[in-house]
């Protein structure tokens, strides 16, 4: 029934832990989809983060695939970077329309102890995070240089980055550290060669995805719960998984989730029957009528002010805007006050 | 009795495209004009002068490529973003105008001659080659098809009830011949182009087709209803005309008719029958109507005509009319004429289907034209009292002028008509003399007409309505002063739509006009300055030269004059208004500013405005076309249907069908706003109910009078309250008394006003109202009509509180006072002609002095019965029997004990001779006193009576006696008689036997005393317990000592019971001779509470 989103930055332990999850869960007999960007696009090709017109038809595809295997019985785990925030948003509106909870497992790189360690700070010390917001660029700033000494030209491009993203200090972290070291991640990656996928991903694209990333934020409905693993070493926090995903009440649909209701199959019929009475009947009344009169038209309660000669075209294109606005909003309640609604919106539009 | 002004023109020249126009329509959503071509569509936008899209229908094989193809019709879809367009061959296309997609939705393989949509697009109708007619819907599904061409007369056949045929029936005054009808050739016009024509009504429930039978020539008009039934068949009109136009308001179809020697506009009703007509001023055979076509709201008749060819006419026009209608008669307000060869030859018409007066035009030469008129009455200035209150009304070539302050007639009569030589299209009336007009004509030619003292009667100017043979005019015609031709230094092509050139044409001053042009390249706007150009000869006739031009940055929708200050407002097309001083010679135009120096900007674009002082404010007035009333840039008012600004004051009509006036001179804009949003506080003299529907027409200036016009067209005068009161206030000020009564004696305000207005000033002035009256009867309804109350307090109070005016008498004391004055005044002029007003003013004193009136009407009995101005006894009596009651006044009468005169009363009433003349012969035979004393008894008189029964002798003393005791006349009596006369002594013993009996024991006893009736006295004084009094006649009566001493004793119980024990001691020792210390049971007690008590 419940989704789990997998979220991470590559090779960073996720098809691991979900393969983990999925083994944890599938034992206690609970039918478990994994979706992820293999299983969407055949073939792996991490040349599609290069692209964001492929991306985007790689979300579709996942979204559409999860929207397919989710329900209220089935766990469905999406292993993905998912690092849009939107993107997250959408599957979490995706869950809440099936009213089944939802939980996000955040993989963290575990050589990168530095990262790590301030994930697992900002993630326990919520609060200071968020009330200080110098603060962790500060301390970052500091770090970097300690780690980022490496090289001087690798390290002033984050800088002039920096400068240009300063507004958003939470997303300014990852971009800040990544890229220091990104010869770093590229050797101990593919000796460790724990995923065969990391390999693949070339330099600028890893490096463009740091850049991107969009880390999650359990202040965020949508990222709530959020389970933070670093490195694999670290167990996974299976019975705080299970209790959000099996015992969590799903959140309610609201108007976004909400599908909309059915309505009933002869209100178009009687919206164009009720307005074209009432365009008759004022047709009808204004031959007799004086500016100034006010016209008693069948159906409805209120009277028509008539101020001057009206012709059918203007009413017409009246009609056909009401009725177009109403089509919007069907609602069965109306049916009995269409003639009135149409009423007033001609004596709004009139004068 | 409204024409139409030109409210601006908008001209697109030169449009860039392809191909020769062939249609165009309208998007009314976008405001773009869509004209087709052999080519393809255009789309214009004719505010910004772009051409917005272009189509090319021959790209993709629609049309063909050599340009003979044609698009016989294009309709803009609503909600769609796209047009239908259908073209000749036979395809109907959807065109998206977004995307510029070409759809073709289907084909006639036969070839289309008309597509007609339904006014609510939910139907469209194609005429096909084939003479069948095929009915869809807005999908384009077909729903019929039908011929043409039927047999059959339709669903409406008329139903025969069996009365015999047309032959047998009475046909009244036109006589037998018309049973048998001369049977005309009904074959099609010869200009005829043999097309269909389709038009639907208004609501789109029926529509029209006018076709021409292929076998037997002639024109038909065939209805049709929505669900594609045959209704009617036109009867056989003979000379039919191609065009037709159904009236939206759903009531006629309009076509024309070839007469024999006239050319007419004739009305089908829905049932195929005749109903109405109206001849066009052609000759026969002169013109030929291409189209006609009613505007959105069914006022205007668009008629546009085009000269026949003829051997020796060079240059052929084609007009586009504008007829209206008005109390059933048919007036051409406009006339525009165009050429119909080279550019400006018309392509096609068009109503705007949303603004009611807005003609669209589109030109040969690739140039479209919009033109706005609106309603507007052209009346006189009004802003001096001389001005005549005149109304023009345009009516081809001749303008009807009505002068309201003298004849009320309603249209279409007149006063007086003006003949000019070609139809007009503009009458002003000059700024700063009322009286004079001008006539701007379709040849841009403008004839000025001037009220001079020209005795002779001008040839173009004929009287209407009145005059006529042997009738005295006293009537001012003006006369013709002269024509005068503008030159606005325009190239020739420009001539021939000059008539749209000039709007807004004022007449400022003697030889100075203002006129207002458009720029056809952007949109700004010239004011011109046209002056007399002074030639040596004396011309025929004049020209008038651009003396200097001002550009202003807009459009200019409104201009209006101030004679006053001489500046004029100028309202540009979003609102804003411009001061423009055409005195000061920078000629400078600036923004209006109201009081706060905040430049005025009406939201809505105004069809009327006005400058007015409001408050000593100069204010700009404007209403627009949907009823909003704005004054400066407040709105105050949504609901007003008209307005007329007079002298000071302000007169609007409503929606609820009132009519409210206020004066100017004392109003702030918030007054005007409260009062208007339909607070009740309104009093009465502010608001008063008109008929449904009416509309100002003028407003008499200072008179009361206020014309109004019926939705129908007829006329009706009202005098508003707030003008009445405002001139008889005026009137008064000015001691104009005359006047105001007149006024006010027509109009039926309370008379009371006359006094109340200014009483201090009234009284002052009593004699000179006399005089200025001087007619007894309407002074002696002025006194009838008299009442305490102040009228200016309880019914008219005054608009603006003035300084309050303490009244002089304010106690109730109004009536006297004026009855006094006015009597003293009259008596001073003519005491003998005002003898019944004097009566009455005696009369309606707040005691009514009927005595003196009787006294005076008796006086008059020594009248010379032949002096003209007097009034005789019998007159006077019969008038007094108007204002007192005949009972009152035969009592009255009675009491001036005149016989003559009771018997005169007598007769004027009602009463019973029987009953009435036995009872004065009895008086009459009477001794005098006695015959008093009954009359007295008779109306109660009763002292009086007493005073006449004492005259009468000692004979009669015993009924004197009754009378006293009876009426309790005892103090009056004692009176009548010397104090030693017995009657004297009887008549006090009779009070004080009766102050006994009223136990009012003291004052009997002292009246007994004095009468010397001593006993009773003693008796008297002994019950009340006055001691010394009893002692002390007892005394005078010299009673023996026991006796004294019996009476002491008694007096001392008495005191004794009434707690008087040291007066009863007194008594007892001093009378009874009882001394203290053989006190008697009674007295030995009575000392210790007596002091305990003191």
């Amino acid at each position: 029934m419940p989704l789990v989103v997998v979220c991470g930055l590559p090779s960073s332990g996720k098809s691991q832990r979900t393969e983990e999850l999925r083994r944890a869960l599938a034992s206690e007999g609970r039918a478990v989809y994994v979706v992820d960007d293999a299983s969407v696009l055949g073939a792996q090709d991490p040349t599609v983060y290069s692209d964001s017109a492929g991306e985007k038809a790689l979300r579709a595809a996942l979204r559409a695939a999860v929207e397919r295997r989710l329900s209220r019985q089935d766990v469905v785990i999406l292993d993905s970077v998912n690092y849009i925030k939107g993107f997250r948003y959408e599957l979490y509106c995706l869950a809440r329309a099936t009213r089944t909870p939802l939980c996000l497992l955040y993989c963290v790189r575990p050589n990168w102890p530095s990262r790590g360690l301030r994930e697992a700070w900002a993630s326990e010390n919520q609060d200071p995070a968020v009330s200080v917001s110098w603060r962790p660029r500060a301390e970052t700033g500091g770090k970097s240089q300690v780690v980022g000494a490496v090289e001087e030209q690798r390290a002033t491009s984050p800088v002039a980055n920096g400068g240009v993203l300063a507004a958003v200090p939470k997303e300014l972290d990852p971009e800040e550290i990544l890229p220091s070291n990104p010869s770093a991640v590229m050797t101990p990656g593919s000796e460790k060669s724990a995923e065969p996928a990391s390999c693949a991903f070339p330099p600028e694209v890893l490096e463009s995805l740091a850049l991107r990333f969009e880390a999650p934020d359990s202040r965020n409905r949508w990222d709530r719960p959020l389970f933070t693993v670093v490195g694999l070493e670290e167990p996974l926090p299976l019975a705080e998984i299970r209790s959000a995903l099996f015992e969590n009440r799903a959140p309610p649909p609201h108007q976004s989730t909400q599908s909309q209701p059915l309505a009933s199959g002869s209100f178009l019929h009687q919206l164009d029957q009720a307005t074209s009475q009432v365009l008759t009947a004022v047709m009808e009344a204004q031959k007799s009528a004086v500016p100034g009169d006010l016209l008693k038209l069948p159906g409805t309660t209120e009277p028509l002010r008539f101020t001057r000669p009206l012709t059918l075209a203007e009413l017409s294109r009246l009609r056909r805007q009401f009725i177009s606005y109403t089509k919007m909003h069907p609602n069965n309640e109306n049916l009995p006050q269409l003639a009135n609604m149409f009423l007033q919106y001609l004596n709004q539009s009139l004068h | 009795m409204r024409n139409l002004k030109l409210h601006r023109t908008l001209e697109f020249r030169d449009i860039q495209a392809p191909g020769k126009p062939q249609c165009f329509c309208l998007r009314a959503e976008q405001g773009t004009v869509l004209i087709g071509s052999e080519r393809g569509l255009t789309e214009v936008d004719p505010v910004r002068r772009e051409v917005k899209t272009e189509i090319s229908l021959v790209a993709e094989g629609f049309l063909p490529e050599d340009g003979s193809g044609c698009i016989v019709g294009i309709q803009d879809l609503l909600d769609q973003e796209s047009v239908c367009v259908a073209t000749a061959s036979g395809d109907v296309i959807v065109c998206n105008l977004s995307t510029q997609q070409l759809e073709c939705v289907g084909s006639v393989a036969s070839g289309i001659s008309v597509m007609s949509w339904s006014p609510d697009q939910e139907l469209l109708l194609l005429a096909t080659a084939q003479q069948t007619l095929i009915m869809m819907t807005k999908d384009f599904e077909v729903i019929a098809e039908e011929q043409i061409h039927q047999d059959d007369f339709g669903e409406g056949k008329f139903v025969t009830v069996g009365w015999g045929s047309k032959q047998t029936q009475f046909h009244g005054s036109e006589g037998r011949p018309t049973a048998f009808p001369v049977q005309l050739p009904e074959n099609a016009l010869p200009w005829d182009d043999h097309r269909p024509h389709i038009t639907w009504r208004g609501d789109g429930q029926y529509f029209a087709v006018s076709v021409v039978c292929r076998q037997t020539e002639a024109r038909k008009i065939r209805v049709w209803n929505r669900e594609f039934a045959l209704q009617s068949t036109s009867e056989s009109v003979p000379g039919l005309g191609p065009a037709l136009a159904w009236k939206p308001s759903g009531s006629l179809i309009a076509s024309t008719q070839d007469k024999p020697n006239q050319q007419d506009v004739v009305f089908f009703e829905k049932n195929g029958l005749l109903h109405g007509h109206f001849t066009l001023p052609f000759l026969k055979d002169e013109v030929k109507v291409n189209d006609l076509l009613w505007n959105a709201d069914s006022s205007v008749l668009a008629v546009w005509l085009e000269d026949l060819p003829k051997e020796d006419s060079a240059t052929l026009k084609s007009y586009v009319q504008l007829w209206t209608v008005g109390n059933y008669h048919w007036y051409l307000k406009q006339s525009l004429p165009f050429s119909t060869t080279g550019k400006n030859q018309i392509v096609s018409l068009l109503w705007d289907p949303v603004t009611p007066c807005r003609l669209h035009v589109l030109c040969q030469g690739w140039r479209y034209l919009c033109c706005d008129w609106h309603w507007t009455t052209d009346r006189s200035s009004g802003n001096s009292a001389n001005d005549l209150a005149n109304v023009a009304v345009i009516d081809g070539n001749r303008v009807l002028v009505t002068v309201f302050r003298q004849t009320v007639v309603p249209p279409p009569m007149c006063t007086y008509r003006l003949l000019i030589p070609h139809p007009v299209n503009q009458v002003i009336f000059s700024a700063h003399l009322g009286n004079d007009l001008a006539v701007l004509d379709a040849s841009n030619q403008i004839s000025v007409y001037k009220c001079g003292d020209k005795a002779n009667m001008d040839s173009t100017v004929k009287l209407g309505a009145v005059g006529g043979n042997g009738f005295k005019v006293p009537l001012t015609t003006p006369h013709l002063e002269k024509r005068y031709s503008i030159q606005l230094g325009n190239n020739e092509e420009d001539e021939e739509v000059n008539a749209l050139q000039l709007s807004f044409l004022t007449w400022v001053e003697d030889d100075t006009f203002l006129a207002i042009s458009y720029s056809h390249s952007s949109s700004q706007s010239i004011i011109h300055h046209l002056t007399v150009a002074h030639s040596e000869v004396d011309e025929e006739q004049g020209q008038l030269d651009v003396s200097s031009s001002v550009t202003v940055d807009g459009v200019v929708i409104g201009l209006c004059c101030c004679s006053k200050t001489k500046s004029s407002a100028v309202q540009l097309a979003d609102g804003q208004v411009l001061k423009y001083l055409w005195e000061s010679p920078s000629l400078a135009v600036e923004p209006w500013k109201n009081s706060e120096g905040i430049p005025v900007r009406f939201v809505h674009p105004c069809t009327q405005m006005e400058v007015a002082t409001i408050g000593g404010e100069e204010c700009v007035i404007g209403l627009t076309d949907r009823c909003r009333f704005f004054i400066n840039d407040t709105e105050v008012a949504s609901n007003i249907t008209s307005f007329a600004v007079c002298d000071d004051f302000l007169l609007v009509t409503t929606h609820s069908h009132t009519c409210q006036g206020f004066s100017l001179s004392g109003a702030s804009l918030k007054m005007l706003q409260a009062a208007l949003s339909g607070s009740h506080e309104a009093s009465g003299e502010i608001l008063r109910k008109v008929e449904r529907g009416s509309r100002i027409v003028t407003v008499v200036p200072q008179d009361t009078k206020l014309i109004l016009q019926m939705p129908r067209g007829n006329l009706e005068v009202v005098h508003h309250r707030a003008l009445v009161l405002a001139q008889i206030r005026k009137w008064l000020d000015k001691l104009m008394f005359k006047e105001a009564f007149e006024c006010m004696r027509k109009l039926r305000i309370n008379l009371n006003l006359i006094h109340d207005h200014n009483p201090k000033v009234f009284l002052e002035n009593v004699e000179t109202f006399i005089k200025q009256i001087d007619s007894v009867n309407h002074i002696n309804l002025f006194f009838t009509e008299l009442r305490e109350e102040d009228v200016t307090k309880t019914m008219y109070p005054p608009p603006i509180t003035k300084s309050v005016q303490v009244s002089t008498h304010p106690d109730g004391k109004k009536l006297d006072l004026i009855c006094d004055a006015m009597r003293a005044a009259m008596e001073n002029i003519n005491p003998r002609k005002f003898c019944l007003s004097i009566l009455t003013s005696h009369v309606k004193k707040t005691t009514p002095e009927l005595e003196i009136v009787l006294q005076k009407v008796q006086e008059l009995q020594g009248n010379l019965p032949f002096d003209p101005e007097s009034v005789s006894v019998e007159e006077a009596l019969k008038y007094l029997l108007l204002l007192v009651d005949v009972n009152e006044l035969f009592n009255h009468s009675l009491g001036t004990y005149d016989f003559n005169l009771v018997l005169m009363v007598a007769e004027k009433s009602q009463k019973d001779p029987k009953e009435y003349l036995p009872f004065l012969n009895t008086l009459k035979k009477m001794e005098t006193n006695y015959q008093r004393f009954t009359i007295d008894k008779y109306l109660k008189r009763y002292e009086k009576a007493l005073g006449h029964l004492s005259k009468c002798g000692p004979e009669y003393f015993t009924e004197c006696l009754n009378l006293i005791k009876d009426k309790n006349l005892y103090k009056e009596a004692l009176k009548l008689y010397r104090p030693d006369s017995p009657q004297y002594q009887a008549v006090s013993v009779a009070y004080g036997e009766h102050l006994m009996q009223e136990h009012l024991y003291e004052p009997a006893g002292l009246v007994f005393a004095r009468c010397g009736a001593q006993e009773k006295a003693l008796e008297a004084f002994l019950a009340c317990g006055s001691w010394q009094q009893a002692l002390c006649v007892a005394a005078q009566l010299q009673m023996a000592k026991d006796k004294v001493a019996g009476l002491a004793r008694t007096l001392a119980g008495k005191l004794v019971e009434q707690r008087k024990h040291s007066e009863a001691a007194t008594v007892l020792e001093q009378y009874a001779q009882v001394s203290s210390s053989r006190d008697t049971t009674s007295a030995r007690e009575s000392p210790i509470p007596a002091v305990g008590e003191n």
